[in-house]
């Protein structure tokens, strides 16, 4: 049967009542609602409201758009607010650290020199790195075979045994193409200069740094970011616009922060000092 | 079918008025069911929100339960967004769902919300593409609807969603640092392209709910105007029938009458009490004027069947008196089986022994003549279990299809009767809040089972 528009524009004219006034054709208002309630199988012989003049109807109605523009009004803006924050934290950069310009010599890491050498440091209880291993994990698979790569998982001082092989470790492991460290005291870590969990570092055959920074668009999110372009032109490409990009994670070291529980409130906006 | 412009220019003010009154009619029904289907999915909706809201807070306490520096750990952001966010935004539409339901003002919120959930739900399971469904699926639960203009808000929210992160975090949905100023309207273009099938299907449900709200209001005129016919019809039935019952002890009292009146003319003021063909006839126009009053009485009974008024009433001596006031009939037995001890239930005394005196009395008049035949009457149950009264014979039984309109008025299968009797008596069975059903095959004798329930129910 095919569509006809006017039969629509009639249809809606008839049917929005409960929000127009009640002498229109269609039903009145209290017919509607009881008619609905018994459909509904509810109390049909619960009280209606008196049957409205035209002038109360309109009264109430305006009433009611008033109170329901301030509900709106204060619901949009919990909505936005809590939604601009939750996304200013998203963008919070972790700190950044020093990054070697050239391998750092004394690293039990092995420079590879035949292929680029990717180093990423990681957080093992991280949520947020979660999304870092799952864009290593696409990144290998795009340049397969074109670049070495190692993950060094921290393990802090005093840590109990196997407080490194998390879910997190797991999921690392199975890339292929990836080895993974585990990094007593983050010795190695502090050797590469890392400060946040899903630092990437990626090094030359001839042990120059190429890029230093993290591969996801925003904390704990995945997707495409300017961080895995950069490398994957780098390596494909040789060259690319620039050779960093801003890092999302947790904090590799207590120490960075001297209150942690006040860091973590200012964490809202970010690890910044 | 449209009618045509000569079937339209043929027809009557009566047709039209008709026609009015089903257009009328059928917009109420289609107002009655949108709304009614607008409240139910008002609370399906409030109902997936809340379940969203407790779904998040578990996803986000499960995906990311803490953010860490170093060995020291506290409750992760994500799980206070999932907490205060969420709650945020399931608020509104939820208390609308419940407070204002089937309101156009509520869908709209309801559709905004659920768009916010998709953009929240993304963003607590880490941007995962598989999550992103969640908005197609949204739109697809609001077109439930069926009202199309809800897909505007909802589009507009992932857009401006879409728009304000790409101006200020972009990376966060193309990945990169620039994006042209018209990406957003790239995501925007593919929910356009799911809507414009899911506006079609909102239209095709809002013509389908429309037909059926007119093809409702023809039944229920059809139905009306039925149920007049058969008014009619049983109107005429009955004076047909009432008029065969009360023309024979009319012609037989006329009769009556013409012979007497002779005898008188001819008597020429001599006295007529000896003459016992005056007396004869006498007795006939008593008996026939008696039989006149028993059908008007049964038309009466059936018209105006008053509420019952219950006392206390022992079965065994209400049954005992029904027996008394069957007249007698060659070779059958009646036989009052019921227990003395039996619990008294409340009954209204003059309506039961219509009753039983009806049964009692078809049972005899079905058997009559016939060797052997007996009608046992039982009863069974009391306190908080029902009676059940059988009035029980052994004659010929009567057909299935016979047994299916036994109860119906003008219904008999006397050769003299209005077909009154066991309507009455269902009648004041059903009044008391019993039952009465016939238990029958050809040959096998039939019972007739009145239940009544239990005092004070």
């Amino acid at each position: 049967m095919p569509f006809v528009l006017s039969d629509y524009t009639a249809i809606l004219h008839t049917f929005d009542k409960d929000e127009t006034v009640n002498d229109e054709p269609g039903g009145s208002p209290h017919a509607i609602e009881h008619a609905t309630r018994v459909a509904l199988h509810e109390d049909a012989s619960a009280p209606l409201a008196e049957h409205p003049s035209r002038h109360t109807t309109e009264t109430d109605g305006r009433m009611r758009r008033r109170a329901l523009v301030v509900a709106g009004a204060l619901w949009l803006t919990a909505v936005g607010v809590g939604n601009a924050m939750l996304y200013q934290y998203s963008f919070a950069a972790g700190l950044e650290g020093d990054a070697q310009p050239l391998w750092p010599r004394e690293s039990a890491i092995e420079l590879d020199r035949t292929h680029p050498t990717l180093v990423m440091v990681a957080h093992p209880h991280c949520a947020c790195t979660r999304a870092s291993v799952a864009e290593l994990s696409r990144l290998m698979t795009r340049l397969s075979g074109q670049l070495s790569a190692h993950v060094v998982f921290v393990r802090p001082d005093d840590s109990p045994v196997d407080w490194e092989k998390t879910d997190l470790w797991r999921s690392a492991s199975i890339i292929e193409g990836v080895q993974l460290i585990s990094d007593d005291h983050g010795v190695e870590a502090a050797r590469f200069g890392a400060q946040t969990s899903g630092q990437v570092y990626l090094y030359s055959e001839q042990g120059r740094l190429l890029f230093h920074g993290g591969i996801t668009p925003t904390r704990a999110h995945q997707g495409d970011s300017v961080g895995q372009q950069r490398i994957i032109s780098l390596v494909t490409q040789g060259g690319s616009d620039r050779g960093e990009s801003a890092v999302f994670g947790c904090a590799l070291d207590e120490s960075q922060l001297k209150d942690f529980n006040l860091a973590w409130l200012r964490s809202i906006g970010g690890y910044r000092n | 079918m449209q009618p045509t412009e000569t079937q339209q220019t043929n027809r009557t003010p009566g047709e039209e008025a008709i026609d009015q009154a089903i257009t009328q009619r059928a917009r109420e029904l289609f107002n009655v069911r949108f709304k009614t289907s607008a409240v139910q999915i008002d609370r399906m909706f409030a109902m997936l929100i809340l379940c969203e809201w407790v779904a998040a807070i578990a996803l986000s306490y499960w995906i990311s339960p803490f953010a860490w520096a170093g060995r020291e750990s506290v409750i992760h952001s994500h799980v206070f967004a999932a907490v205060l966010v969420g709650g945020a935004i399931s608020s509104l539409p939820i208390a609308l769902a419940y407070l204002q339901p089937g309101r156009l003002s509520t869908r709209c919120v309801i559709a905004c919300a659920q768009m916010l959930w998709s953009a929240l739900l993304i963003h607590l399971s880490g941007g995962r593409i598989e999550t992103h469904f969640h908005i197609f699926g949204s739109l697809a639960f609001i077109a439930f609807y069926c009202d199309a203009r809800l897909l505007i808000p909802a589009t507009i929210v992932v857009s401006l969603d879409h728009f304000i992160r790409g101006l200020y975090w972009p990376e966060s949905i193309y990945g990169v640092a620039n994006p042209e100023w018209w990406r957003f309207l790239e995501h925007a273009g593919w929910v356009v392209f799911i809507d414009i099938f899911l506006l079609l299907n909102c239209l095709r449900g809002r013509r389908e709910l429309s037909d059926l709200s007119r093809q409702q209001a023809q039944l229920e005129e059809s139905h009306d105007k039925l149920m007049r016919i058969e008014k009619l019809a049983a109107v005429g039935q009955l004076a047909a029938s009432v008029g065969h019952e009360l023309r024979n002890p009319l012609a037989a009292i006329g009769n009556a009458h013409t012979y007497i009146t002779k005898r008188m003319a001819k008597a020429n003021g001599q006295p007529l009490q000896d003459d016992e063909k005056v007396k004869q006839f006498l007795g006939i126009m008593r008996r026939e004027l008696d039989a006149s009053a028993g059908i008007i009485t049964n038309l009466l009974d059936f018209s105006r069947m008053r509420q019952p008024a219950k006392d206390p009433c022992p079965l065994h001596p209400l049954m005992q008196e029904s027996i008394d006031l069957v007249p007698n009939a060659e070779h059958v037995q009646i036989i009052n089986e019921i227990s003395e001890q039996l619990p008294i239930p409340h009954l209204d005394k003059d309506q039961c022994r219509q009753v039983f005196v009806n049964l009692i009395q078809n049972a005899v008049e079905a058997m009559s003549g016939l060797e052997g035949s007996k009608v046992v009457i039982s009863a069974e149950g009391g306190d908080s279990s029902p009676w059940r009264i059988t009035v029980r014979d052994n004659g010929p039984g009567m057909p299935p299809e016979v047994a299916a309109k036994i109860f119906q008025p003008l219904f008999s299968t006397k050769t003299k009767g209005t077909g009154l009797g066991l309507a009455v008596v269902a009648g004041i069975v059903e009044k008391h809040g019993g039952t009465l059903v016939v238990q029958s095959n050809p040959g096998e004798g039939a019972a007739f089972v009145t239940e009544i329930p239990p005092n004070g129910t």
